[in-house]
């Protein structure tokens, strides 16, 4: 979120990304000010709200953060432009499930982090480059697209979240915590790379799931793929319940999976991967 | 500092209306030094009692220990937690929180469909309280019934906390918390009975206010006052954009003397006997605007044969949210206003002189 104003104590914000306005009152939030200011998303007391405008949910622009500060403070210590973000430490829910914000896709960064070690202790042919991007909730892909263009990768594996099993959903549209991540297959991703992430997680005997994805993946291989000439792109995702809420549930132990899947997948790969996956090189 | 440790611990303990358990022990751990009698009755109000220097008036002083909350109404076999509300829970709220569930404690969230995957009435409308779940992290109905029964309470999950920079008189500033309505009002209670009064005082830290007043109903019964003081921490609707209306009460601006509610009328003679005090004090002071929200002074203020009830109160935003903001300088006040009122009796008021 993004401060838009001051009004007298309060402040007016709107989202950056995709921020759902029905968990946003009685937020815990930081604002990023001269000082980091902790701040609560204001709301009416059901005592004065009309009754008509109890069923309905408040878009996020007609909301205020309130930091606790007078008028005068706050304008020194706030301007127009400073970031706001959910104030909340994950908290340890039954089994190895973990409820906090951002883990999408900061689970997928500590996968990430957790196959640069299992790589320490592996030979691998081909250099690796972890890239933990910028800017993917806007929607432009634009740090993971300018980084592909530099760094001309042969092959990219994007490591991002998907939908959990959880209230309110089917299980033909989402997957089980804890039941390993899911690979995709479509348009998206090269089947070889499919193919080889399956048969080596059978190997290995880590769990996992089919994500099928028909077309856009909503992910940054969607971006990946058509750069420059073309890189073959895989998508390995980690099911989350609760996607874009400061109350994401993840499996630890998908992570960990997720992250020694990846470091077996790079020490694994052949000199001659790619040649042989794209005909005609 | 004493005051903010208080109210702090108040804050954070679990009780839900009909599970006051755990702020009643807080409260007569905190009181015992101070009064003469303590009681628990068969509800679970906490009377205390401190007996004065023999005029023959009695005060009741009223905080309610419970606070909004949940209870888990059903275990689905997925072990997700069905819940109902305790109290005036606002469903607008509940999505997307984080709550404290049974006698374990255990953590867990409130859930909602992804908005990637809901439809647009889905995500402007207010979800239903039956609609909604909890989820401890449980793998199945069997694994959660280990940690949650049916029939368990369960609250917000939030610590209460300094908003900006902490004051160095710990007396001034704003804090963040859960249940400050009304456990700012045990909290003014704590204090007061820690002074000396010519008249008698019963304190009454009542139960079930959040579900029809049901504790102070009884309380008052049990206290038979002459006039009793109902404490609160109440509505502060000080938004900027809500033209028309004033706003109900404004932080920092002093304690919020009712004149009337949706629960009952003040007495005209304690309001003066309030405003009296604060202006010889020089103590700062609101109204609060009439006609919003009940409070126990509904249910006091019609016991047996009618006592002359007014509510003093500390005013809070976003009471009923999981997360609510005071004014340390208007709980403060409310302290300092409610004993010099108190020190003034029993000639003040009028009440119990033989002229009424």
């Amino acid at each position: 979120m993004i401060v838009t104003g001051l009004e007298g104590e309060f402040l007016r914000f709107t989202q950056i990304g995709g921020i759902d306005d029905r968990v946003l009152l009685g937020q815990l939030v930081l604002v990023h000010g001269r000082r980091s200011l902790l701040g609560v998303i204001a709301s009416r007391p059901p005592h004065v709200v009309l009754p008509e405008e109890r069923g309905k949910v408040i878009p996020h622009d007609q909301l205020f953060v309130d930091v606790g500060l007078t008028a005068n403070e706050l304008k020194r210590q706030v301007r127009v432009g400073d970031i706001i973000s959910f104030d909340c430490e994950p908290v340890e829910l039954r089994r190895d499930l973990i409820a906090g914000k951002a883990m999408d896709n900061r689970a997928s960064v500590t996968a990430m982090y957790a196959c640069l070690q299992g790589l320490i202790e592996l030979n691998h042919a081909w250099d690796v480059y972890a890239v933990a991007t910028a800017q993917e909730e806007h929607g432009s892909y634009l740090g993971a697209t300018t980084f592909a263009f530099r760094l001309q990768p042969h092959l990219a594996l994007v490591v991002d979240t998907t939908f959990g099993h959880m209230v309110g959903l089917s299980e033909a549209e989402t997957f089980k915590l804890g039941a390993g991540p899911a690979f995709s297959v479509g348009p998206n991703i090269h089947p070889a790379i499919h193919r080889r992430l399956a048969s080596l997680a059978d190997s290995l005997e880590i769990p996992y799931q089919t994500e099928p994805l028909p077309g856009h993946s909503g992910t940054e291989a969607w971006g990946l793929q058509i750069s420059r000439v073309g890189i073959p792109t895989g998508i390995i995702s980690i099911p989350i319940r609760n996607m874009h809420t400061p109350i994401e549930v993840v499996a630890l132990k998908d992570v960990t999976r997720a992250g020694r899947l990846l470091a077996h997948f790079v020490a694994g790969l052949e000199g001659t991967f790619v040649e042989d996956m794209i005909p005609g090189t | 500092m004493e005051r903010k440790v208080l109210l702090e611990q108040l804050s954070n303990a679990f009780g839900p209306s009909g599970d006051e358990g755990e702020v009643r022990e807080l409260i007569a751990e905190a009181i015992r030094p101070h009064v003469a009698e303590l009681q628990v009755d068969a509800l679970g109000n906490v009377l205390a009692r401190k007996p004065g220097n023999g005029y023959p008036l009695r005060v009741m002083l009223d905080a309610h220990m419970d606070e909004v909350g949940f209870m888990i109404t059903y275990i689905e076999p997925s072990g997700l937690l069905r819940f109902g509300a305790v109290g005036g829970l606002d469903p607008r709220m509940l999505p997307g929180k984080r709550v404290l569930a049974g006698r374990s404690r255990v953590p867990g969230v409130i859930g909602l469909k992804p908005l990637h995957l809901a439809t647009k009435d889905e995500l402007t409308s207010v979800t239903n309280v039956q609609d909604l779940a909890i989820d401890i992290g449980a793998e199945d109905g069997d694994e959660a019934g280990q940690w949650v029964s049916v029939g368990d309470y369960a609250v917000f999950h939030t610590c209460f906390g300094q908003l900006g920079e902490a004051p160095s008189d710990g007396r001034s500033g704003r804090v963040k918390g859960k249940a400050f309505d009304d456990r700012v009002g045990c909290a003014v209670l704590v204090e007061t009975l820690a002074g000396d009064y010519q008249v008698e005082v019963v304190g009454a830290f009542t139960v079930q206010e959040e579900v029809g007043m049901r504790g102070a109903h009884v309380a008052a019964f049990v206290a038979e006052p002459d006039l009793a003081v109902v404490l609160e921490g109440t509505v502060a609707d000080d938004l900027p954009g809500e033209e028309g209306a004033p706003p109900s009460t404004r932080l920092g601006r002093g304690p919020a003397i009712t004149l009337m509610d949706r629960s009952f009328v003040a007495d005209r003679r304690l309001v003066d006997w309030l405003i009296e005090t604060a202006e010889a004090e020089d103590i700062p002071y609101q109204f609060k605007r009439p006609n919003v929200g009940s409070t126990d002074g509904g249910a006091v203020n019609r016991s047996r044969a009618g006592v002359p009830t007014v509510a003093l109160s500390v005013p809070c935003r976003y009471i009923h949210a999981p997360v609510a903001v005071m004014d340390l300088s208007d709980f403060w006040y409310t302290v300092e206003l409610l004993r010099a009122a108190l020190t003034r009796l029993p000639l003040a008021t009028g009440i119990g002189d033989g002229s009424t």
